[in-house]
């Protein structure tokens, strides 16, 4: 006779599918981290009878007991897939998101690693400072042997001269025999470190680079990532480049990859030289989101953004040129209703969001050093604070002047201070 | 492929879905069960050679199991298995009546029921995962079942 409690449980079992490959992934982070535990303990042993015999030795972090995040660090990872296409959201883990490392900058600030798994058989990751909300990236499925991620944090010229940063190169490694990785400059000069592995269910090691500022300009730069077994051994090799001026199409302005057809003009102002400027959009085929500006009739130079499933919050570029200065920024989280900009003398002014995307113009008054704009604030439809991002005021070359003046990077270029 | 890892294969292939219906009495949420599912498999292949053929290796893998979703509860993974935790059906609103009857029901015995009934397994399976004999899971199934029969037939003539 059929038990009825068998049919009674029948009929609210949840039938779903494994994936069986996650799970190999795991045991060989956990087998990882258990071969590396004891590595290590040995290597006490050949530091006491051999100190030469030292070589450099990658961290190992229990993922599980690493310091869980604040809640509104929660809150972030878990705003990540708002907005997010259907089939391409994250599937983020927010409420395990974890503290991997925490890094002190040349400039005297920290930034902190911060990582959740994903249900995408990957993980998500954050570099939060205490004023930077940080970028997020995810990995899915796939480990590559390296997965790098650059970003300069300041200003950099149309022309690619990096005016302030810092300038970082960060990310996730996937090969689970490397130790160490190595940054190396255009000039010869190598940056090394150790790895900081971290156990399943991330199963992968992550590193951060503060580019000295030495290696900031042409010449200099960083041209290359490598990985290094525990003996040294080259196990891998990635160009790496800072991202040049997308290409753009002469006729239109707009980066190569916008589907023009498509183009949209989504916000216009009028400029205080009484010159229309205008933000347009277009999709690009990969699904990124294709932005470019023009003052008039003049290209004002745009790109296209990460994919959706990466927006950040305060994303923005400031574009000059003709006596004019414009604010831009986009594509924004959906719940980015308005951006206040703050200035160094008091002023303020609330700039709306369209469709992710705003413009603003910087005035004439506001171009002399201690009036700038010094801190952006993302802010939700009811006013709420979603994210904020001090303004450099210092840099050279970023607002027009009458007498530009020699800069102090050697090479007796001269700007507007 | 070794054998020890093949075996492991076919019974997360096979089953699943009967651990991550246990395992969520547990974690109370799918998607921690989910997790539980995965790590328990994971420290279960990577550990594999210390699997001696003592026990099963799907009983072997079910203490695993539960002692990684008490981990995920935030309890101590080196708590007793038999019984000194809650588990509780989650999602009760499907079956109000089965819930609150399991609720009334004490938590060693409630686990029981979810071995046997989410996760199938036999008594003698029951008894080496709870460490004890056949005979306590039988008996402790048989009052189980009928408090659950009373509270069940009670509750729906009411």
């Amino acid at each position: 006779m059929t038990d009825p409690l068998h049919v009674r449980f029948d009929r609210i079992r949840n039938d779903r599918e494994g994936d069986w490959q996650d799970v190999v992934r795991r045991a060989k982070g956990r087998r990882r981290h258990r071969r590396l535990a004891l590595a290590g303990a040995l290597g006490v042993v050949i530091v006491l009878g051999a100190p030469t015999a030292l070589a450099l030795r990658s961290t190992i972090i229990d993922f599980f007991q690493s310091e869980p995040a604040p809640h509104r660090l929660v809150l972030d990872f878990a705003r990540q897939d708002a907005g997010a296409p259907p089939g391409l959201d994250n599937r983020v883990i927010y409420e395990q998101t974890r503290k991997i490392f925490e890094r002190k900058l040349a400039n005297g600030r920290s930034l902190a690693l911060w990582v959740a798994p994903n249900r995408r058989g990957g993980f998500c990751m954050a570099l939060v400072g205490p004023r930077h909300p940080g970028g997020f990236g995810c990995l899915w499925e796939e480990r590559p042997p390296i997965a790098p991620g650059v970003e300069v944090r300041g200003s950099t010229s149309p022309e690619g001269v990096i005016r302030s940063g810092p300038v970082l190169v960060s990310g996730s490694v996937g090969d689970d025999r490397a130790e160490t990785i190595e940054l190396h400059y255009q000039d010869g000069d190598v940056d090394r470190q150790t790895l900081t592995w971290v156990s399943s269910p991330i199963g992968a090691g992550f590193f951060l680079f503060d580019v000295p500022e030495e290696h900031w300009d042409r010449g200099h730069r960083f041209e290359r990532l490598v990985l290094r077994d525990d003996e040294g051994r080259k196990l891998y090799s990635e160009a790496l480049t800072l991202p040049g001026p997308p290409a753009i199409d002469p006729k239109t302005g707009a980066p190569s990859e916008a589907l023009q057809q498509q183009a949209q003009k989504l916000i216009t102002i009028r400029t205080h030289t009484g010159v229309e400027a205008a933000l347009w959009t277009a999709p690009a085929p990969d699904g990124r989101t294709c932005q470019w500006l023009r003052l008039g009739a003049s290209s004002f130079g745009g790109g296209c953004s990460a994919r959706a499933i990466h927006r950040p919050l305060l994303a923005f570029g400031q574009s000059q040129g003709d006596g004019v200065v414009l604010l831009s920024g986009g594509p924004a989280r959906p719940d980015v209703a308005e951006i206040e900009v703050r200035y160094e003398n008091g002023d303020g002014a609330v700039v709306p969001v369209t469709k992710g995307m705003w413009l603003y113009e910087i005035k004439p008054e506001h171009f002399p050093r201690g009036h700038r704009p010094k801190l952006l604030i993302a802010r939700d439809a009811d006013g709420r604070e979603l994210a904020r991002r001090p303004q450099e005021t210092k840099a050279y070359g970023a607002y027009p002047c009458e007498k530009p003046i020699p800069i102090p990077n050697g090479h007796g270029e001269r700007a507007c201070p | 492929m070794d054998e020890k890892a093949r075996a492991i294969e076919e019974l997360y292939r096979a089953r699943y879905s009967r651990f991550l219906n246990t395992l969520v009495t547990i974690t109370g949420s799918w998607d921690r069960a989910h997790d539980a599912v995965q790590e328990t498999f994971a420290r279960a292949y990577a550990a594999r050679h210390r699997w001696r053929g003592d026990s099963s290796l799907e009983t072997w893998v079910w203490r695993i199991g539960l002692r990684t979703a008490l981990g995920f509860r935030g309890e101590l993974e080196s708590a007793r298995l038999n019984g000194s935790f809650d588990p509780l059906l989650v999602e009760s609103m499907r079956d109000p009546l089965l819930a609150d009857a399991l609720r009334a029901l004490p938590p060693k015995r409630r686990l029981v029921v979810f071995l046997r009934y989410f996760a199938d397994l036999p008594y003698a399976e029951i008894a080496r995962i709870c460490g004890t004999s056949e005979g306590t899971i039988a008996a402790t199934l048989a009052q189980a079942r009928e408090a659950l029969h009373d509270a069940l037939v009670e509750e729906e003539l009411t």
